[in-house]
């Protein structure tokens, strides 16, 4: 047990010497690490209640107000840090909820093959045929707007990934001498699958879900751009662009700054999911595409 | 296995999977709260014309006899009458689904003619100046979500020059009009596809330059450009088609998102719609109509690819 947990770490850190090599994947870093920051800390940097009313509507960015104000009259810098927590927590939730479902789902279908394999890899191929987002449009509209239905539609939609990428490596580790020689002392399937070929998949499981990040982000976004995301007046980035596309012709900075943050979030995770990539294992960059 | 004989296998693959998303449709849509018979009346709702409606509909039926029902519907591609206008579902689809499709295909064209050459010149300066622009381009292109790159774009050739139209389907087929309101929604789709089909055409160029053949021609004094064109490309183009298919799925999702913004009357925005409205059949005839485009698509995409390399063909005859 110890030798295999030495060996993850090492293979870890080694992973992370590269990764601080490649100074695009430190920069998302850096962006993520913005985010997360201005996530955890919104009620500390932001200088309104991002659901008052606090002044003119549509007022362009001033002292006062350094991104301006929206259509209500609400600060748009106070609603946009605040949007930071909606993204982060619906990113990781769906991406956790999607790594309960998939990677399982995929542990079993790859170590067990035949009949089960097939299953999941057809309920797998069912879920791939269509747009995620058409989908996951389709479960927010039945379970209605809110954080919690929002974290679910994405969650059950964007499983497939993580099932492939596990199924993939369980198919690949269960030929492996450790897996013959646990199995020949008497270990049980579950055993094995868990303590061993469940930790040898962690990396490029880590990759996909780092990368699924970018992916929930944009979704939860896009549901709220929608109108079937977040439930206003909550402040996501999603729903405050939505709101100003009534007013493209009074104000012109108001779609802009959420946009921006968007932008920095998915970038950020994208980055750091390439860079994972390349220094954990650069042979998945033809999978996970 | 003779090439009539991969297609025909190729559909037969096919009819569990649309058989599993006409499942997977019905039982998201059958948790639907809100009873469509009685939203539909507004607020003039009355018990009798709802009771009247539930019969008509069929939805006071046990799930599975109204599943059943609607399959075979749709196998006879009867998919009923919208609930919300009460005319043909089908002729409704059909005509949306030619507005995007020309969006569609004007994006993927556009989107291969951007592609192209980037991943082709960032494969063969990895590491250059030219790559990690086209890298952080692409990673850019990645991130921006198409709503905000559509509404910056209508920001600015819109409202501040004023030389676009802000939204909508303007014009006739094949007038000036027309073609300026597609500009936007078409730019805005190529944004986000040909970032990824860039850099998979790279990656795939990558593994081909340092294959030995390129070595050799090389060795035989052929200038880049010729090696590049007469042999890596051929053989990078393959996997990056393949590609553009599977993209197809994000582009078709993406249309949602981008019909909406650009209010382009296409499929994505009657499916966007349709759920809106509580329209079951329109949102299961759209949803439906979608899936077996990008079969479809994915299908072509594989002939081609199955017919320009043998290799494939054996390799389904031998199973998955």
């Amino acid at each position: 047990m110890m030798g295999q947990l030495r060996k993850i770490l090492a293979q870890m850190a080694e992973g992370f010497q590269n990764f601080a090599s490649r100074r695009i994947a430190l920069l998302g870093l850096c962006l993520i690490l913005v985010v997360v920051v201005v996530g955890v800390f919104a009620p500390i940097l932001a200088p309104y209640d991002p659901t008052k009313l606090v002044s003119t509507p549509l007022l362009a960015p001033s002292r006062e107000h350094l991104l301006g104000t929206d259509q209500l009259g609400r600060d748009v810098f106070s609603r946009v840090v605040y949007g930071a927590r909606v993204s982060l927590i619906v990113g990781i939730s769906a991406q956790l909820l999607s790594a309960v479902i998939g990677v399982p789902a995929g542990l079993i279908a790859g170590y067990y093959g035949g009949r089960v394999d097939d299953v999941v890899m057809r309920i797998v191929d069912v879920f791939m045929s269509f747009p995620y987002i058409l989908l996951a449009l389709m479960i927010a509209s039945v379970l209605g707007p809110g954080l919690q239905n929002v974290i679910l539609a994405l969650g059950i939609t964007g499983w497939t990934t993580m099932c492939r990428i596990a199924r993939v490596q369980a198919l690949s580790l269960r030929e492996g001498t450790f897996v013959e020689s646990s199995r020949c002392i008497g270990a049980s399937d579950l055993r094995i699958l868990a303590h061993h070929i469940l930790p040898n998949s962690m990396a490029p499981i880590l990759v996909v879900l780092t990368l699924g990040m970018a992916t929930a982000i944009t979704g939860e976004a896009s549901l709220s751009f929608l109108g079937m995301g977040i439930k206003p007046p909550q402040p996501s980035w999603g729903g405050i662009l939505a709101e100003s596309r009534g007013y493209l012709f009074q104000s012109t900075t108001l779609p802009l700054f959420p946009g921006v943050a968007i932008m920095v979030a998915v970038l950020g995770f994208n980055l750091v999911g390439d860079g994972l990539r390349d220094a954990l294992d650069p042979r998945l960059r033809r999978r996970a595409l | 296995m003779k090439m009539t004989d991969y297609i025909v296998s190729r559909f037969i693959q096919a009819i569990p999977l649309l058989f599993g998303l006409t499942v997977i449709i019905f039982v998201v849509l059958m948790v639907l709260p809100g009873n469509p018979a009685r939203m539909i009346q507004g607020v003039h709702a009355n018990p009798e014309m709802t009771a009247y409606l539930i019969e008509k509909w069929g939805l006071d039926q046990p799930v599975h006899i109204r599943y059943v029902r609607w399959l075979w519907g749709v196998i006879r591609l009867d998919f009923g009458r919208s609930l919300y206008t009460n005319r043909p579902v089908l002729p409704t689809v059909m005509s949306h689904l030619a507005n995007s499709l020309v969006l569609g295909v004007l994006a993927v064209v556009g989107g291969a003619l951007v592609a192209i050459p980037i991943g082709v010149i960032s494969a063969v300066k990895p590491d250059s100046k030219i790559d990690g622009v086209s890298r952080i381009a692409a990673l850019f292109g990645l991130s921006m979500p198409v709503f905000w790159s559509g509404m910056l774009m209508q920001i600015f050739f819109s409202v501040r020059l004023g030389i676009l139209p802000v939204s909508g389907m303007a014009g006739t087929l094949f007038t000036i009009d027309r073609l300026k309101s597609l500009i936007l929604p078409v730019s805005a789709v190529i944004i986000v596809g040909a970032a990824m089909d860039a850099r998979v055409l790279r990656s795939s160029m990558m593994e081909i330059v340092n294959k030995e053949f390129i070595l050799a021609a090389r060795a035989k004094g052929l200038r880049m450009r010729d090696v590049i064109k007469d042999h890596a490309l051929p053989n990078a183009i393959l996997p990056f088609f393949t590609m553009v298919g599977l993209h197809m799925r994000m582009v078709l999702g993406g249309l949602v998102v981008v019909e909406s913004v650009f209010s382009w009357p296409g499929i994505g925005l009657l499916f966007y719609q349709s759920i809106y409205n509580r329209d079951y059949p329109m949102v299961q005839a759209c949803a439906l109509v979608i899936a077996a485009g990008i079969f479809i698509v994915n299908l072509a995409v594989d002939i081609t690819y199955a017919f320009l390399d043998p290799r494939i063909r054996f390799e389904s005859a031998e199973g998955r």
